[in-house]
Order: structure tokens, then C-alpha cells, then sequence
């Protein structure tokens, strides 16, 4: 009878676990059901939401809807959770749209083959649908891209998320075919709705700096205000053409959080994921360098930067001469500045790699498993191997002091202005590495193989690089140069930034080749803690 | 020199007496003529004051309100005197030269040029299809009458409007009423259960709990007849002037047609309350709750094309719906060089869409011929509310040039879709945009787009061209054979909206009732009604806004839009 009693509760527990894991696409293709109700669209999704009438002429329909605009998109939702989240206010193109399944509050966000849905009430998870074998998928804010894996069928890891979070559009790319580009416009908002359903419209789990409707409709709808979950998240990250302040690395930290769900739910959870000891002592290592290289960052320059340049003839040559390398040496200072403010964020995105090794490490341990296949492709290689703590750490480490290895700017720093940092695509031999390896075009093709896809990678002419060992050992470091004033061109959007996708989420001020004339930059997106 | 005076010639004597004599017989005709006149006017006046016999309700009768309700509705039949328009037998009983015989009612004749007519009748370009229902026809008819048959709830008698979700409108409802009437008149169904199931519905309907004790709710329970809110839990909404206008429709469809069921169907009428539906100038007004208050606000409801369908179906019961029935303020947009009419009314300022669909013109050109409520004689190919078969036509035109365009099948609708958002308007027009495919909630919904099945079949019957053949062989076999006629099918290829509605089959029924009758609306053959004389011994008609029966001065005016005419010529 025991025997039964078991048996019968596995099963249920099992079908139950498949009910709750199903992806709950087409879940509510039965048709309009009263008993779907799992929504009050008169709980604010968002500051400046409001709750009205559908204008129905049938039998059947829901009442109300919800529609409001958060992050520059505009977004509507009826009491079944579905939901449209997109930039026109019509909502007729490029947005995610949201189908719940009722009983479980599970809700699938789609956009043509990317498919965001909640797994359990905890993990958002990814599935890009259809999608060949050899095709390769990139995140792209339009000007380079990082390769996210192709099989995604992933628990949404800080990584992958944070590489969507920032980009503004997926590439598909496969052998033979023309790219497949869709926009990731409604990302963010589609993220935090899902969650937000599955929690049952619980405020609490809003992300910092989440725009949270002070008080419900029912209070009073004038009273509406943005009201920041932290101190931290006082202010979103603001776009603008404003000139970067420079900051000292431990400030940048400092700076209100940005929308980073897992940044955000770590710094819920931090208590538990204490780094080792030894992962601190690098940290504090790194964090010395960095300081080291600040302090030695404008001798730097000025040894550096009359050495870039050619020697003219002549007085008027000279006169020239003096003001090129006056403008040569502002302009390798700031390069030298940029590259210091690359390794903070890249510190602080090693010390966020470092809590995730511990937190596997311990789940190593406890379950006697291995770190699961849901990590992205491009990790594998690293959370595969046996001494996930130690290789990522040294790994982190070796990374660091390559690109502190670039602060010693090469000739090619004093002419930055002139295209050593490069649009991805550009023309004029300024290849991108990861399209180099894709198409297996140009000089840049075979270094870039040596490059784990979607590593940081500095991105240089092949003239300036120098032989593809050398490029290989210098890592790693992808400069962006997009991205005012929005990552769409929209107004009020967050700068975007760059980032790898070897475990390093870094931030970097945008830019655009005109800026990179002009020598000007754009506020630091800080980095969420 | 002799002064006598020389005597008279003879003839001389003869003059003057002739002249005497004329002088007499002036005098003497002066005087006859005097006598008579006064013996007329003695006779005349004796006549007025002794006073001629009045027939009460009748010529010389000044008409106490008392009587008021006796006098006959004026019909253009009564005051032009021409003949009443036959009433079509069943198709199983029409003779097979019934076509043959009655094709000049039918179809115009060939020097009948297409235009507005003195009168501002219209005349059509385009011919209806006329004729017995084929093999395949017939099927498609009895295939959507299954829809009913599964659907129709044996408690109350009411239809669901969707599918086995037990709730429906009185929009619906009307549509359940057309497809029964369509099934009778096509002999699907034989009397005993015509009569079954339209006393179950009317019974219902006359237990029916109001809206506030004035109008019908806007939705109501399928299974127990109860009022209930959208998520068909009870509760009340408000009424809606363009459910009930449609639904007025078709109740005097029923009462013209057949006259048993006229008490009944007044007895229904007559216990609504019309105090807040439509104001003095003739406009509709809907019903809904405060949400603040809970009080009831009445705001202005309908939107070219629907509200004039509707203004016609109050018209129909005496009542006066002048500016409703009127198509300003109207604008048009320019599509493939048609100027297709749309509401004028700013949705901004409004918030209410203005949505140029298909189906409230096709259901004016089904059951009302595109004729005023007050014509009962006019053929079929003249359309006495002229202006309507026009607007009619360019709706048409536009959608065939959108096929011959761009090879996107065109028929256009409001209609469900199967999930979220369960219901889209795919409009030829709204919002600004041409082709606009919209949620309730406003949502640009392309995906939904499709070909409706009810305007497809509407549009064959109503304009016989190639065209309207290919939307037929679409949608003919649109269908499953157990549950009736799909809603549509996706314009992009997603195939057929897999979802059945009271509406569509309904429609579609309609459709093919008119193919062999025509217009539905029959003139109404009885005398007196019960529902112009009811209450005429208390106030029950003041209060509840319950009208006379309309005179000819109270008729809505043919119109023909200067604007409109100016707009194609250029």
C-alpha cells in the first residue's frame, strides 16, 4: 500500500514538474475563459501605467487593459497576461508579445524565433526556435556583436543576459543565407513582466532603478512617481551627447544600478555566495594594478604620444608638428583613461564571475554534478574544466594583465582618433574578428579563430595589430562605438555599452566614428552591484 | 332749313331693340348667376354646418392622443399610393418561373441609368445575384444553420455568440433570429420548429431583467438568461443603442413577416424603457456605469456605417432618428483612388474609433435593401436611402481594387479570432490608416487580418462580379460540417480563423435568403398595432418615450452628399 501511495505521488509530482517546465506556448489557444483572469491591470505595472476600457463589441473580451511606457517602450496588457511590449505606441511592429498560461501564472514572451519564458517562478529561460545547426547567433547593438550559442535552450545565465540586455538586436547567421537580424527592442520590460506575473504582480521583484508606480489606482492615479527600489537606483543611467566624466574606478562603482536582473537578484542573495578567500586577494591584486596604472597614465601618454608621430620638415613643420602632438597626447591620455576605465568594470565584472564560480562550485559539491549544459557554448570550455575556481580566477588574472599590457599604447593609440578603434563592418580593412571568422575574409581571419567565440576582442587594422600572434596574445578587448543617444536612436535610452561574453560583462563608454573624431565621449554606463 | 329730326330708319329700330334685348338677357344671366352662387354657397355652408362624418384616426379627425396610436404608420405605399412590395414565398414553395415572372422587381431594367433618381433613390452599377440556391449553396446554408443546432441553449433558447461560450449580445441574438428566419424561408427547418424556437427566445426576452430597469443588458448568460459582465459573471455593463437598433431590425422582420408572433414581439418592446436611447434630435445614446458613482452615463454611441444601420431599425419602430440616420460628419480617404467615407468624429477627442468595416453596410443592403424604413413599394433595384447604397458600393470598390492592386483577396470585417485578443476589427479604415487591423484595446494586430467569411458571402450576393466569385469559392467550403461556417481566413496564409460565431453563420444565412427573397424586410401587412396603441390610458408612454406612429412628415429624408459626388467626379 505504501509502495502504491509512493508511487502514485512520484507520478504526480512528476507530472506536476512537467506542467510547471512545459513552455507554455499555445496554452491559451482554447479561447477566451473567464477562469484566465490572472492579472489585475489595476496594480501598476510601472510609473505612468493606467487601467483602461477595451471597447468591445462582441460577447466576450476583457474589460480592462493596462498600458503604460517604461524604458522607451510602450507596452499593454490585458487581465490574462497577455501583453505587447514594443517602441510605437501602436504596437504594431517589433514587439514581444506575451501569452501566460493560467494555471501556472508561466508566462512566454515571443518575438519571431527568440522565445522568453519562465521555467518555474524563479528562472527566466531562452529558446531561439528553428534555427539551423550551423547558424550562429550574435547579439548585436548594430555595430559589433557578441556570439551567444546556437543551440539556446538556456536557463537565462548573467551572461547571456546581460550581452541582451545591452544589444539591440539578435544576428542569426547561417552558412550561405542572407544575416537575420531581430531586434531586441522590449527585451528588458518583456524580462521583468514575465517575472513579474509569475510572482504574482509582486513590486518586489523589480530590478534596481525600475520605474515602480508609488501607489495603485485605487488610491489615487495622480499620485504616481518614480520610485527607486534602492538608494543606488535613484536615477536610470542617463543617455545624452554629456562629456564622460572620468571617475575613479571605485565611484564608477558606486553610480546608480542599471537594469540587471541578475546583478540585482545577486545583490539579494549575496550572502551566499561569498568568494573564497584567494578569489579576494586577486581582486585586491587587480584593483592595485589599476590604481598603478592610473597614477602612471598621463606620464604615459606624454612619453608616448610625440613618438607616434611622423617628424614634418620645416618650421611650419615643427609649429605642426607641436600641435599634433599636442592633440596626439590629449588623445592618448584619454585612450589611456579609456583603458583604465575598461579594467574597472572588468574587475567588476570578475568579481561577479568570481560569486558565480563559488555559488558552482558549492553546487558541484552538494550535488556531485557538473556545472550544467544550459551554460552557454562559449563558457562551456572554462566551467568544464575540473578547477572551475582556480582557471577562472587565473584565467580573469592572465586577461587582466594582457590588456594592462595595452595601457602601454602602442603607436597605434596616438592615432585612435584616426580609426584604431573601429566601427565593426567598417570598411578599409577595419575587421571586425568575429565576421572575420564567419566569413574567413581578410587578415584578420585566421587570429580570429584563435579567439574564443565571443571574447573581448580589440579590434584593430591589421597594419596596427601587428602579426596575429601578437594580436592573440594581446586580448581581448572589444571597443564599441555606438550608441548615442540611444541604443535605437531613442531618446532617453541608456547608453549602451560594450561587453564580452567570456564571463566579463564590461561596460565601456560608446562612441561613433564622428566621436571618435571629434575625440568626444559619453557617460560611463555604471555597472550594476 | 328744316331742324326736325329725320325719323328712324327700319333699320335703325331694328338695331336698338336688338340692343335692348342683349341688355336684357345680360340683366337677366347677371341675376341668374347671383342666385346661384348664393344657392351653392347656402348649400355648401349647410353642408359644413351640419358636419360631414368623421372617421376617428381617419381624414378630418384632429386626433386625440388617446386614438393616436390607431392611425396606420405611413408607408410610401399609403401616401403615393403605389403598390406594396410581394411578400417572396418559401423557397420550397416558390414556383420554378418564380424569377422568370418577378424579374423586373428584381433587376433594373436595361435603359435604367445608374444614379441618384429624383427622389435621391439610387441606382446601382451592380447587379445582385438573384436565383434558387444551387447544391452548394444549399449545403453551405445548412452547414451554418448546424451552428445554431449545436449552440443554441434549450433553457432560454438563446444562441451563444461564440462557440459553446454561453453568453451573447443582442447583436448576436439578431443574428440567431436572422439564421432562423433564413433556415424556414430556405426550408431547412419546417414550422413546428421555427415556432418552437423563436417562442423560447421571445419568452426569454420578455423575462429578461433590464439594464436598470430601461434596456437590455449588453451581454447576457446563454444558459440562465441572467445579465452579466463581459467575463460572464453577473452583473450588468449598460446597454448599447447599436445592439439594440439591430435587433429592432430584425424584430420587425419577424413581426412584418409573420404577424402571429406581433403581440408577442410587442409585448417584448413594450416593457423597454426608450426615455435615454435616443434624444429629440435624434441621436443614440449608449448606456454604462460610473465607475466612480455607479451612477448610469449615457453617451453618444455608433459611428458611420453602424450607427445608420442601427438609426433604421428604431425608425422602423416610429422612432425619429434624424441626425443618426444622417452620414455627417463625414470625412473620406483617398484609397486607390476611391474616396472611401469614414466618421469625421476625432477619435482623440471622442475615444471612439472610426471604423470602416464591411458588415453594417452589407447587413443595410441584406435586410433593408439600402431602403428607408418608410418604403414598402419600391423595387428592389432601387435603393431609396440612396446614399447608403452608394457608400455601400464604394466599400465594395475599394476591396476589389485592393485584389486588383495587389492580389491581397479583400472582405473585410469586425470578427473573433481564437485567442488572444479574441476579437480584432479589420478595417478598410481606421485610425488614419487604410487596411488598419486593430484590437480593442488599439493594438495594430496585421497578423489577424483575413477574409471574413460573412462579408465575403455578403459581398457575392450583393455585387454579382468575377470578383466577388473568387471570394466566393474562398470562403464557400470554409466550413466544419458539425459545427458551421469558420469566422475567416488569415490573409497571410496562417489559413482559416478556427472559431464559430452566431454572427458570421448568421450572416452568411441571411446571405443566402437574400439571394432567393431579396431584401428580408417585408412591408408589414396588418392594420393597427399593439405596439403604437398599448398604454394609451396612462402616462406609460411619455415616461418610457414610446412613439406614435409615424406620419409623413416624420419620415428620415432621402439625401444624396453633394461632398461625396464632388470628391469621385474629381
Amino acid at each position: 500500500m505504501k509502495t502504491t501511495i509512493r508511487i502514485t505521488t512520484c507520478v504526480g509530482i512528476a507530472l506536476l514538474s512537467i506542467g510547471l517546465n512545459a513552455p507554455p506556448t499555445g496554452a491559451q489557444e482554447e479561447g477566451f475563459s473567464p477562469q484566465n483572469r490572472l492579472v489585475d491591470t489595476s496594480i501598476y505595472f510601472a510609473a505612468g501605467a493606467r487601467e483602461e476600457e477595451q471597447t468591445l463589441r462582441g460577447a466576450l473580451g476583457w474589460p480592462t487593459f493596462q498600458e503604460g511606457r517604461v524604458l522607451g517602450i510602450n507596452y499593454r496588457f490585458d487581465p490574462d497576461g497577455y501583453a505587447r511590449f514594443g517602441p510605437t505606441p501602436t504596437l504594431d511592429s517589433d514587439f514581444f508579445e506575451v501569452l501566460c498560461h493560467p494555471a501556472t501564472r508561466l508566462c512566454t514572451a515571443t518575438k519571431q524565433p527568440i522565445q522568453l519564458w519562465m521555467q518555474d517562478r524563479e528562472t527566466p529561460r531562452l529558446t531561439i526556435r528553428g534555427i539551423a545547426r550551423n547558424t550562429r547567433v550574435y547579439a548585436s547593438d548594430g555595430t559589433s556583436r557578441i556570439e551567444l550559442p546556437a543551440d539556446l535552450l538556456a536557463e537565462l545565465t548573467p551572461s547571456v543576459e546581460q550581452a541582451l540586455l545591452n544589444a539591440s538586436e539578435l544576428v542569426l547567421e547561417t552558412e550561405g543565407e542572407a544575416p537575420q537580424k531581430i531586434s531586441l527592442a522590449g527585451f528588458i520590460p518583456a524580462l521583468v513582466y514575465i517575472q513579474w506575473v509569475a510572482k504574482g504582480q509582486d513590486p518586489s521583484i523589480f530590478p534596481a532603478g525600475w520605474p515602480v508606480a508609488q501607489t495603485g489606482p485605487s488610491d489615487d492615479k495622480q499620485k504616481l512617481s518614480l520610485a527607486p527600489k534602492t538608494p543606488d537606483a535613484a536615477a536610470e543611467p542617463t543617455g545624452g551627447e554629456t562629456a564622460l566624466d572620468l571617475q575613479p574606478p571605485a565611484r564608477v562603482r558606486s553610480a546608480p544600478a542599471p537594469l540587471l536582473w541578475h546583478s540585482w537578484r545577486r545583490e539579494k542573495t549575496s550572502g551566499s555566495s561569498a568568494a573564497t578567500s584567494r578569489d579576494v586577494a586577486n581582486t585586491d591584486r587587480l584593483e592595485g594594478l589599476l590604481k598603478i596604472c592610473e597614477t602612471l597614465a598621463p606620464a604615459g601618454a606624454a612619453r608616448i604620444a610625440p613618438a607616434a608621430q611622423p617628424e614634418p620638415d620645416g618650421a611650419a613643420g615643427k609649429a605642426e608638428t607641436a600641435a599634433k602632438g599636442g592633440a596626439a597626447g590629449e588623445r592618448s591620455i584619454r585612450e589611456l583613461q579609456w583603458a583604465v576605465l575598461k579594467l574597472s568594470i572588468m574587475i567588476s565584472a570578475m568579481e561577479r564571475q568570481l560569486q558565480k564560480t563559488a555559488t558552482n562550485g558549492r553546487r558541484e559539491e552538494e550535488d556531485g554534478t557538473k556545472v550544467t549544459q544550459d551554460a552557454p557554448e562559449v563558457f562551456r570550455e572554462q566551467v568544464q574544466e575540473p578547477a572551475v575556481t582556480r582557471s577562472v580566477t587565473d584565467d580573469r588574472l592572465r586577461l587582466l594583465l594582457g590588456a594592462l599590457s595595452e595601457i602601454r599604447l602602442p603607436p597605434s593609440a596616438s592615432s585612435a582618433g584616426d580609426g584604431a578603434v573601429t566601427r565593426s563592418g567598417d570598411k578599409g580593412g577595419k575587421t571586425d574578428i568575429g565576421k572575420g571568422r564567419d566569413t574567413g575574409q581578410g587578415p584578420d581571419s585566421a587570429g580570429a579563430s584563435a579567439v574564443p567565440a565571443g571574447a573581448l576582442v580589440t579590434d584593430r587594422t591589421s597594419q596596427e595589430a601587428g602579426s596575429v600572434e601578437e594580436r592573440s596574445r594581446k586580448v581581448i578587448i572589444e571597443i564599441r562605438l555606438t550608441g548615442f543617444p540611444g541604443r535605437d536612436g531613442r531618446e532617453g535610452d541608456p547608453p549602451v555599452s560594450a561587453r564580452g561574453t567570456d564571463g566579463i560583462s564590461a561596460l565601456l563608454p560608446s562612441r561613433s566614428d564622428a566621436d571618435a573624431v571629434n575625440n568626444d565621449f559619453f557617460p560611463l554606463e555604471p555597472v550594476g552591484r | 332749313m328744316d331742324c326736325r329730326p329725320e325719323p328712324d330708319s327700319p333699320e335703325e329700330r331694328r338695331r336698338r331693340l336688338i340692343g335692348w334685348l342683349f341688355l336684357a338677357v345680360g340683366l337677366l344671366a347677371l341675376v341668374g348667376l347671383g342666385l346661384g352662387t348664393a344657392w351653392f354657397a347656402r348649400v355648401l355652408f349647410k353642408r359644413l354646418e351640419e358636419g360631414a362624418p368623421i372617421v376617428a384616426g381617419a381624414e378630418g379627425d384632429r386626433i386625440p392622443p388617446l386614438l393616436r396610436g390607431s392611425m396606420p404608420a405611413a408607408t410610401t405605399s399609403l401616401v403615393y399610393g403605389e403598390p406594396r412590395r410581394p411578400r417572396p414565398p418559401r423557397m420550397c414553395e416558390m414556383p420554378p418561373d418564380y424569377f422568370d415572372k418577378h424579374r423586373d422587381l428584381f433587376f433594373a431594367p436595361e435603359d435604367a441609368y445608374p444614379g441618384y433618381t429624383r427622389r435621391n433613390g439610387y441606382v446601382r452599377p451592380y447587379r445582385e445575384r438573384r436565383g434558387f440556391l444551387t447544391e452548394r449553396e444549399m449545403r453551405a446554408a445548412r452547414v451554418a444553420w448546424k451552428y445554431f443546432e449545436n449552440f443554441t441553449q434549450e433553457t432560454t433558447g438563446l444562441a451563444n455568440s461564440v462557440g459553446n461560450y454561453p453568453s451573447t449580445t443582442l447583436w448576436d441574438t439578431a443574428s440567431y433570429i436572422s439564421g432562423l428566419v433564413a433556415a424556414y424561408e430556405l426550408c431547412i427547418i419546417d414550422k413546428p420548429e421555427f415556432d418552437r424556437r423563436i417562442f423560447a427566445l421571445l419568452t426569454t426576452f420578455k423575462t429578461l431583467e433590464l439594464f436598470r430597469g430601461e434596456l437590455p443588458n449588453k451581454v447576457y448568460h446563454t444558459r440562465t438568461g441572467a445579465k452579466v459582465d463581459y467575463t460572464n459573471k453577473p452583473g450588468e455593463i449598460g446597454f448599447s443603442s447599436l445592439d439594440i437598433g439591430r435587433f429592432l431590425v430584425w424584430m420587425r422582420i419577424l413581426k412584418n413577416r409573420y404577424p402571429y408572433l406581433a403581440n408577442t414581439i410587442d409585448s417584448v418592446l413594450l416593457k423597454w424603457d426608450f426615455s435615454h436611447v435616443i434624444d429629440k434630435e435624434g441621436i443614440l445614446y449608449g448606456g454604462h456605469v460610473d465607475k466612480e458613482t455607479g451612477g448610469t452615463l449615457y453617451s453618444q454611441e455608433g459611428r458611420l456605417g453602424y450607427e445608420e444601420y442601427a438609426a433604421k431599425g428604431f425608425a422602423l419602430w416610429g422612432f425619429r432618428p434624424y441626425l443618426a440616420h444622417r452620414a455627417e460628419p463625414f470625412l473620406t480617404a483617398s484609397i486607390f483612388n476611391i474616396p472611401v467615407p469614414y466618421d469625421g468624429r476625432d477619435p482623440r477627442v471622442f475615444h471612439s474609433q472610426n471604423y470602416v468595416v464591411t458588415e453594417s453596410y452589407i447587413q443595410d443592403g441584406l435586410e433593408l435593401g439600402w431602403d428607408l424604413p418608410q418604403d414598402d413599394s419600391s423595387p428592389d433595384w432601387l435603393h431609396s436611402d440612396g446614399w447608403r447604397a452608394e457608400f455601400a458600393d464604394r466599400i465594395y470598390r475599394v476591396q476589389e481594387a485592393r485584389y486588383f492592386k495587389t492580389g491581397y483577396l479583400t472582405a473585410r470585417s469586425e470578427h473573433n479570432v481564437k485567442g488572444p485578443p479574441y476579437f480584432t476589427y479589420d478595417t478598410i479604415f481606421s485610425d488614419g490608416y487604410p487596411w488598419n487591423t486593430v484590437t480593442p484595446r488599439g493594438d495594430y494586430s496585421p497578423d489577424h487580418a483575413a477574409i471574413a467569411s460573412k462579408a465575403a458571402l455578403g459581398m457575392w450576393v450583393l455585387w454579382d462580379t468575377p470578383y466577388t466569385d473568387l471570394l466566393y469559392d474562398a470562403i464557400i467550403e470554409l466550413f466544419d460540417p458539425e459545427k458551421g461556417f469558420y469566422e475567416g481566413l488569415y490573409e497571410r496564409g496562417q489559413g482559416k480563423i478556427g472559431i464559430f460565431t452566431a454572427n458570421n453563420n448568421g450572416v452568411i444565412l441571411a446571405a443566402l435568403l437574400h439571394k432567393v427573397q431579396g431584401r428580408i424586410l417585408t412591408p408589414y401587412t396588418g392594420g393597427s398595432e399593439v405596439w403604437y396603441t398599448a398604454f394609451r390610458d396612462r402616462d406609460t408612454r411619455k415616461r418610457k418615450n414610446l412613439p406614435d406612429p409615424p406620419q409623413k412628415e416624420d419620415w428620415l429624408p432621402a439625401l444624396r452628399y453633394r461632398t461625396m459626388m464632388e470628391a469621385e467626379e474629381s
